[in-house]
């Protein structure tokens, strides 16, 4: 029995010399101070369980899990049905302006104050088809008469040809020889509103 | 001055006496000096975080300043505050395991868990005799060992408890102490092997 005893204890002889030479722990030097504070100020609430307690609970699983599953066979079996509604599948949308016109009118873009520079631009329609969408790249609106005018552009591309324009005709054109309220050509300046703007305070800083 | 010299004298179980009996905060003071050291130490193997441990400790404190009357003489009070802290520190841990999805094996079998503990093959001489990697060592070793056997062989080895005391605060027959604090130093042996 005694030799039985003997040899458990020396089994674990090392191992136990190991555990009792661990370094021992020793308490904060505040802890004292700490504890007394609490007790002064009747603060019994347990520090130890409630700390980092997050949003997450336990008992939400369930709940979680059957909400991940709702949206997950909601998105495998109802997003196969219409490709072109996918929005994984769909190219984004162009800078361009997209507006939705009828034939033979002229749209205010509606989503052109997204940005205020182009907020009182016009949309000209270059080719129309009922119902059907447009693309259009939005030119600044002259200051003049369209009647007695001519869009360079139009004209040089064939256009001025099929115009109903009666007007829109060049002064220097020898076929016919109209004699038209054309106005002139009109130089289109590139508004370069910063520079502007620093010339101005240029300016006015040598002034002052 | 004079009172503190004469509690100073006192044993723990006539200090809490006199705490219960006229509230003498000095002796719970004394108390607490006597035992945050002892009660970290224990914890702080148990849990293997400092900071966890220290709020354990405290509340270890607190829950004793409020419950001083439900100490019995019958016992010792080394008993019973050890009993407090055991009590934290495995809910604690319980509450740690229930927040913790993935966490690292902790298997029943001893025979399968993964050693994760430097071999000493690979560790230069030099470094194997450094007594604080030693120590980190005991420490990984002691975490990966079941917390029914970690905190028998904490309590018997480290703390140096005997084995009725070990009953007496874990309210489990002397037998099954004997044999968990067995199972315990198995498993710890096993994962130590390399360094001794």
């Amino acid at each position: 029995m005694d030799n039985k005893k003997l040899t458990e204890e020396n089994e674990f002889g090392e191992l136990k010399k190991l555990l009792h030479d661990l370094p021992k722990v020793k308490a904060p030097d505040n802890f004292e101070f700490n504890l007394m504070t609490r007790i002064e100020n009747e603060n019994f609430q347990m520090n130890s369980g409630k700390k980092k307690k997050g949003f997450f609970s336990w008992a939400l699983t369930p709940a979680i899990a059957f909400a991940v599953t709702v949206f997950f066979i909601l998105f495998t079996f109802t997003g196969n049905e219409d490709l072109d509604d996918n929005p994984w599948q769909t190219p984004p949308k162009l800078i361009e302006q997209t507006t939705n016109v009828s034939a033979g009118k002229t749209l205010v873009a509606t989503d052109v104050s997204k940005k205020g520079k182009e907020s009182n631009k016009i949309v000209r329609i270059k080719s129309v088809n009922n119902g059907s969408y447009a693309t259009a790249s939005v030119p600044k609106q002259l200051p003049f008469d369209k009647s007695s005018s001519v869009d360079l552009d139009d004209y040089l591309g064939n256009n001025s040809a099929t115009s109903n324009n009666g007007a829109a005709q060049l002064a220097s054109s020898t076929s016919r020889l109209v004699v038209s309220p054309f106005d002139g050509f009109f130089l289109r300046e590139v508004v370069k509103a910063r520079e502007q703007d620093s010339l101005k305070n240029k300016t006015d800083s040598t002034s002052n | 001055m004079k009172l503190e010299k004469n509690l100073n004298s006192l044993t723990d179980e006539e200090l809490i006496k006199e705490f219960q009996d006229n509230n003498t905060l000095e002796a719970y003071e004394l108390l607490v000096k006597r035992f945050k050291d002892p009660l970290m130490n224990f914890v702080y193997r148990f849990l293997g975080d400092r900071d966890a441990s220290t709020d354990i400790v405290q509340d270890t404190m607190i829950k004793f300043y409020l419950n001083k009357d439900s100490y019995q003489s019958i016992a010792k009070f080394s008993t019973w505050i050890y009993t407090i802290a055991g009590n934290l520190a495995k809910n604690e841990l319980k509450r740690r395991n229930r927040r913790t999805i993935l966490s690292i094996s902790n298997s029943d079998d001893p025979d399968d868990i993964t050693l994760q503990i430097e071999d000493k093959k690979t560790v230069a001489p030099d470094r194997a005799a450094d007594n604080s990697i030693k120590a980190d060592m005991v420490q990984k070793a002691l975490l990966k060992v079941k917390p029914i056997y970690r905190e028998l062989v904490i309590l018997r080895d480290i703390e140096g408890f005997s084995y009725d005391e070990i009953s007496e605060m874990t309210d489990l027959s002397l037998g099954t102490v004997k044999s968990r604090i067995n199972r315990g130093r198995a498993h710890l042996q096993k994962l130590l092997k390399n360094i001794y």
